[in-house]
């Protein structure tokens, strides 16, 4: 690993002093780290891959004000932990939006409306504490849309990881007063 | 938004050469009003002159390497002889009038020792570098420039003056550097 760090160093070095025939060796070094850094930061394969390539074209990007003195591997992993979090941000947005559709839909008397609008901010406060991967599975099958389903995963399995995501996101939800 | 692997890298090499513009640009700013700000200041009228010079370094800053390097160190450099008729007007000398005939030709002067300090620094960081020659020439055509556009108000005799200075001061490190065999 000691060996790598510094070849990481030295292809950042040359990237910085404008060696564009580094750019090649040291993608090809970055891509795999990056990306099995992101994808375990995020729980999922997909939203892991995109937030390596962001990471990656941003750190290309800031390439020029590389300091060869700092450590070229903390460097980059710093850079994919942020866009690691930006993804991360976003799928809470994305989140928000799927529940608020959600308390929008039901018909009902305002005092109906504001339950169901109180509901879904539990729901949200309690989703922001579920584990990455638990969430994305109860909105998936919130999801009417067959494609928010994680890819590759039988019914069935998927029933079993909503069955123990349910059951997570009851306990927290017992844990705020709200049953 | 799955991309291929050869995607991702063509994306990553798009974006390093738009940031190192985007740094090129960053760096070559505040030279570029120097260059083009001193000449008008002065009077001297070589704006055009010197904002050709702020885009050369731009470019080269852009590519990188020694010549990115160099250029740096030059326009640096060149900023002791740029800035002489400034700092000779802060102390109340008028150079008009002011050549080899005068009692004390300040300006020519100061030209010389400015084109030398310039030379020294560029010296000392050529003497460093593995491609030492490249280095000095490109780095002395760029500080040689900068610095004409400062001096050309002392006239002929202050170029000379300040090309004498730039040669003696650099050429001195450069000879200690290969006469410690580095």
């Amino acid at each position: 690993m000691d060996l790598r760090r510094d070849e990481v160093n030295a292809l950042l070095a040359r990237l910085a002093d404008g060696d564009r025939a580094a750019i090649t060796p040291a993608f090809e070094m970055l891509w795999p780290v990056v990306r099995r850094f992101c994808r375990r930061a995020l729980a999922s394969d997909a939203d892991g891959d995109d937030a390596a390539q962001e990471a990656l074209v941003k750190l290309f990007g800031r390439m020029a004000s590389f300091d060869p003195a700092r450590d070229g591997l903390a460097w980059a992993l710093a850079i994919a932990s942020w866009e690691c979090r930006t993804v991360r941000r976003r799928a809470g947005r994305r989140r928000e939006a799927v529940l608020d559709e959600t308390a929008l839909v039901s018909d009902g008397d305002g005092e109906t409306q504001l339950a169901a609008r109180e509901l879904a901010a539990a729901a949200r406060a309690a989703l922001a504490e579920l584990d990455p991967r638990d969430a994305a599975t109860v909105l998936a099958a919130l999801s009417d849309d067959p494609a928010a389903r994680p890819p590759g995963v039988a019914p069935a399995t998927f029933r079993k990881r909503l069955e123990r995501a349910l059951g997570r996101l009851r306990g927290i939800l017992r844990s705020h007063g709200a049953f | 938004m799955a991309r291929s692997r050869a995607d991702i890298r063509r994306r990553a090499a798009r974006a390093y050469e738009l940031g190192r513009a985007a740094a090129a640009l960053r760096q070559a700013a505040p030279f570029a009003l120097l260059l083009v700000g001193v000449p008008l200041v002065t009077g001297s009228g070589s704006g055009a002159i010197g904002a050709a010079l702020a885009a050369a370094a731009a470019v080269t800053m852009w590519l990188g390497g020694v010549v990115g390097r160099a250029a740096r160190v030059g326009l640096l450099a060149g900023l002791a002889p740029l800035l002489a008729p400034i700092a000779v007007g802060g102390i109340g000398h008028r150079c008009s009038g002011c050549g080899p005939a005068a009692a004390m030709p300040l300006c020519i002067a100061m030209c010389v020792g400015a084109g030398a300090v310039a030379g020294a620094l560029l010296g000392l960081l050529a003497a460093r570098e593995s491609r030492r020659l490249t280095f000095a020439a490109i780095a002395l055509g760029f500080a040689g420039t900068a610095g004409a556009l400062g001096c050309v108000f002392a006239g002929a005799s202050g170029l000379f003056g300040m090309a004498i200075g730039l040669t003696l001061g650099g050429l001195a490190p450069l000879a200690a550097a290969a006469a410690r065999g580095r």
